[in-house]
């Protein structure tokens, strides 16, 4: 069998036994994303609390993920939500270098189940496994974890770890990888409910690929002529020889960018020509592109780095000499948490060595506080929940005298990175009710804290979906309904970036557009800021973003990269390649894949979802009980009618033409937003119209 | 092209400079008089466009006045010699940039016409001008506010505190009328031409351009 292994590991933690199964969804599941949440549904009973004895954990790797395709080192995580109002599927996802050891060990997947009765690890080489004595390393962070066992296994192991936040089983906890490459959504606590410390593995098989040569030539041909950064920006921020367009991206190489702290000295990172494959790792910085224009980022910056397969290199490796003292003056990250500084000091930021340095320096270290810990953010969502306790007085008013007196709060008013430590420390042990509260997750603190339907309104616009828990991922301020209606279907924060790549890419909007509605028809991309009415082309460009993130997430290929879309080179009218992942797949597979069936798969993989979600909440209405949008959508910019100039906001009536549009799209019964039978039968999932309609929930 | 390299003109490049192929076969002392002027026109071609070709490699372009310099031509006729060199199916590949002060000649793609336009922009050194062809495009083309610091930034150079002079000055001329400034919520300076964009979505841009969040 070409690209997949073909074969599952499955873990027994009560047991401590492996045994090795066939992967019976190759084809109609491809992998990652698509396979582990296919086994979810298969073996974990609905309505099962991601810490309860039944439930499990998938790791999968993807179809492409060791075939030397382009950002094909990300591994997607299948498991139940503890952060939501009843679980509920969710994905979670992370890069680094997980993926390719379990596929060079011989699985597509690995599933967890079962709970242990100490604190244990796994050790994995190729058919060795065996579970190991964690009490050493329980209760130490990911990185000391990561180091102990690489010392204990060997270097060329891959350590997935949890800190502390997994051990105590809070909600907003992560899996960590290669000590920063994390999976969220609670994957954490689920390894900690199963006293699974870690998982180490390292594989020596290979992965076979069909036809080795037109693989690499279609590598070759993406990356002299498709690549751009991450988010797949295809045009620098800085004016090159060679480029005609100059945008606000995360393409911020170029001349006179310098990474400061290179070792040797200095580093220009110099043009950066399309075509010239080895200027591509000196493109991305995406915490400089955060931080503003003063190439603080860059000065900090030893070189970039990444995951497995990437030639984006969007984690660079960064050094601080202020943060000596705190051991944690070398970290490595891209742009979240470390973006919130501001949020987890109220404000309270000062320089340390150079001006504008302090939200840099102290997001560094929070981020990897982190990761060491095991604290998911849930893509700021933790942030935005500190942020309003902190706005609104929530902790003088919710914490005990005694513990609110307990907490330092002069550390965040000074601005020290240890005010981090505490707070970091705090959620992860669920020390106090501050602790405990703030782990849950933005519905349930909301829900003990008891704070107002406002919580969720905030002009800011960060809750898209009205009391979920989850916040907005690049939703109606992206595209429009567009942006909106990607982010109702899953039931976390969208992790969708199929549209937004094609926002503030550095290319013209009327390119964009002529692009876009060549692929979805006229009026499927709006201007920023300067929508029109919902229309069916606005649905298809919405459905297919979902579509090709399923697909990308299954293949595994990092979907804040893919799809090409768009392309650096003027001599392609800056117009990409939609059909590479298909292209690809039928190289390393030797079976003839189009873009169609590939879309296929990825519809597949969403109609199970919903169907899925359906019967997680028990419901007759998803449209009702799932959709709904929070109020601020509709209401900002009071001074504003939609469909003008210069508003994001959209109109009521609308978003129900557009959820009308979107369901008969996806082949969804447009009153209740739930598949109908035909739909789940054309895409094999009978089993699946059979269980709603048992449960009364069929639509009729 | 580094911020710090120095424009190369083309007497400094002159040894380097081919002399081009012989456009006809015979000896020139066999042509007639209207075949040996052809040979010369086409050979001056050829060098002229390999001299806009190895400023191309250099990121460079040439202007009309180095041109006439090096060829000891007048302006005109270069002018006119060049733009018959363009009709050429050979150099279709040469370009030229029309400035307020000279004429650059480029080769494309090697050299991007933004870039030609705005490292000429910048030789030219007018400041108001450079203002306003450069914000009137952003605001028109993609559409968006231009930050301040760009004018602080490759291949302009200028200062901060030059560039709010000039727009001080352009405040008071009718041919700038459109030009407008906003600041935004994080106090920073954008300049926008209300030819292509109204102040309302001007700043509704920006302020989107800055909330971090949206981007993350």
């Amino acid at each position: 069998m070409y690209a997949w292994t073909g074969k599952i590991l499955r873990l027994n933690m009560t047991t401590k036994t492996a045994t090795i199964e066939d992967n019976k969804y190759c084809k109609e599941y491809l992998g990652g994303q698509g396979l582990a949440d296919r086994i979810i549904y298969d073996e974990v009973p609905t309505g099962t609390h991601p810490q309860d004895d039944a439930s499990k954990i998938v790791i999968a790797a993807g179809t492409l993920c060791g075939t030397g395709a382009a950002c094909s080192g990300r591994t997607s995580v299948a498991l139940m939500s503890a952060f939501t109002e009843v679980p509920t599927i969710v994905d979670a996802h992370m890069g680094g270098n997980m993926a390719p050891q379990i596929k060079f060990s011989g699985y597509d997947a690995i599933i967890v189940e079962g709970k242990a009765d100490a604190p244990t690890w796994v050790k994995i080489h190729n058919d060795e496994v065996s579970f190991e004595d964690a009490s050493g390393v329980w209760g130490l962070g990911t990185r000391k974890t990561t180091e102990i066992l690489n010392q204990e296994a060997g270097p060329e192991y891959c350590v997935c770890a949890i800190g502390p936040a997994g051990e105590n089983l809070v909600n907003d906890s992560i899996i960590v990888n290669s000590m920063c490459h994390a999976a969220g959504a609670g994957s954490g606590a689920v390894f900690g409910s199963k006293k699974l410390k870690a998982i180490v593995i390292h594989g020596t098989k290979s992965v076979a690929v069909a036809d080795p040569m037109k693989t690499l030539e279609l590598q070759q041909y993406q990356l002299r002529e498709l690549i751009g950064v991450n988010n797949n920006h295809v045009q620098p921020s800085n004016q090159q020889s060679w480029n005609e367009f100059v945008g606000a991206t995360r393409w911020q190489g170029g001349p006179g960018k310098m990474w400061g702290e290179a070792i040797g000295g200095p580093l220009d990172t110099g043009e950066q020509k399309p075509g010239d494959i080895n200027a591509i790792g000196m493109r991305n910085h995406t915490i400089n592109f955060f931080m503003g224009n003063d190439d603080i980022a860059f000065k900090h910056t030893v070189k970039t780095g990444g995951c497995y397969s990437c030639p984006i290199r969007c984690f660079p490796d960064l050094h601080f000499d202020a943060l000596k003292e705190y051991g944690t003056q070398y970290n490595t990250a891209t742009c979240m948490t470390l973006m919130h500084t501001g949020d987890y000091y109220n404000g309270h930021i000062n320089d340390f060595v150079d001006p504008g340095d302090g939200a840099l320096t102290l997001g560094s270290h929070i981020q990897w506080l982190m990761d060491d810990y095991g604290v998911w953010c849930g893509y700021g969502d933790l942030d935005y929940t500190f942020a309003y306790c902190m706005k609104n007085d929530i902790f003088k008013q919710k914490l005990s005298a005694e513990e609110y007196a307990e907490i330092p709060w002069a550390l965040q008013e000074a601005g020290d990175p240890q005010w981090a430590n505490e707070m970091v420390s705090r959620i992860a042990t669920k020390k106090g009710e501050f602790g405990r509260v703030l782990g849950l997750g933005s519905l349930w603190t909301a829900k003990e804290w008891g704070f107002p339907d406002s919580f969720w309104n905030e002009a800011t616009g960060t809750y898209f979906n009205f009391k979920k828990g989850y916040i907005r991922h690049h939703s109606s301020e992206s595209f429009g309904q567009v942006g909106g209606l990607v982010n109702i279907v899953f039931n976390r924060d969208s992790m969708c970036h199929t549209h937004q790549n094609c926002l503030g890419n550095g290319l013209p909007y009327d390119i964009v557009k002529g692009v876009l509605e060549e692929k979805f028809g006229e009026g499927c991309a709006d201007k920023t800021a300067c929508y029109t009415p919902m229309n069916p082309a606005k649905a298809k460009f919405a459905k297919w973003s979902i579509v090709r993130n399923n697909v990308h997430d299954s293949l595994a290929l990092c979907n804040w990269v893919w799809p090409m879309t768009f392309s650096p080179m003027k001599e392609r009218g800056y117009k990409g390649d939609t059909a590479l992942e298909a292209k690809l797949l039928t190289a390393v597979t030797g079976e003839e894949w189009t873009e169609e069936s590939v879309d296929f798969v990825g519809e597949r993989i969403m109609q199970l979802q919903r169907a899925m979600t359906a019967l997680e909440l028990n419901s007759k209405n998803l449209r009702a009980d799932h959709d709904g949008v929070s109020d601020w959508v509709f209401d900002r910019d009071p001074d504003k009618a939609a469909f003008t100039e210069g508003t994001t906001k959209l109109d009521r009536a609308d978003w129900e033409t557009a959820l009308d549009l979107y369901y008969e799209e996806w082949g969804w019964d447009k009153a209740t937003g739930i598949p109908t039978r035909a739909t789940l039968e054309k895409f094999n999932l009978a089993d699946l119209a059979d269980k709603l309609e048992a449960a009364g929930l069929l639509p009729a | 092209m580094t911020n710090e390299k120095e424009h190369v003109t083309p007497e400094s490049g002159q040894e380097a400079m081919p002399a081009g192929e012989e456009a006809l076969d015979r000896p020139a002392e066999e042509l007639s008089p209207e075949e040996q002027l052809e040979q010369e026109k086409r050979q001056r071609w050829a060098r002229c466009a390999e001299a806009v070709r190895e400023q191309g490699k250099e990121e460079q372009y040439l202007t009309l006045s180095d041109l006439c310099a090096w060829q000891e031509m007048e302006k005109d006729d270069a002018a006119a010699m060049m733009r018959e060199l363009m009709e050429q199916e050979e150099y279709k590949d040469i370009c030229v940039y029309q400035g307020a002060k000279d004429l650059y000649y480029y080769t494309y793609p090697t050299l991007a016409h933004n870039y030609v336009k705005n490292v000429a922009l910048a030789q030219e050194d007018d400041l108001p001008h450079t203002i306003a062809e450069t914000v009137r495009y952003e605001s028109k083309i993609y559409p968006r506010a231009t930050a301040i610091e760009t004018f602080s930034k490759f291949p302009y150079h200028y200062t901060e505190i030059q560039t709010r002079r000039a727009l001080e000055l352009m405040a008071k001329l009718p041919e700038y009328a459109d030009i407008e400034t906003y600041v935004s919520g994080k106090k920073k300076t954008y300049i926008f031409s209300t030819k292509y964009l109204s102040r309302a979505y001007a700043s509704s841009l920006v302020e989107m351009q800055e909330d971090v969040r949206i981007w993350l």
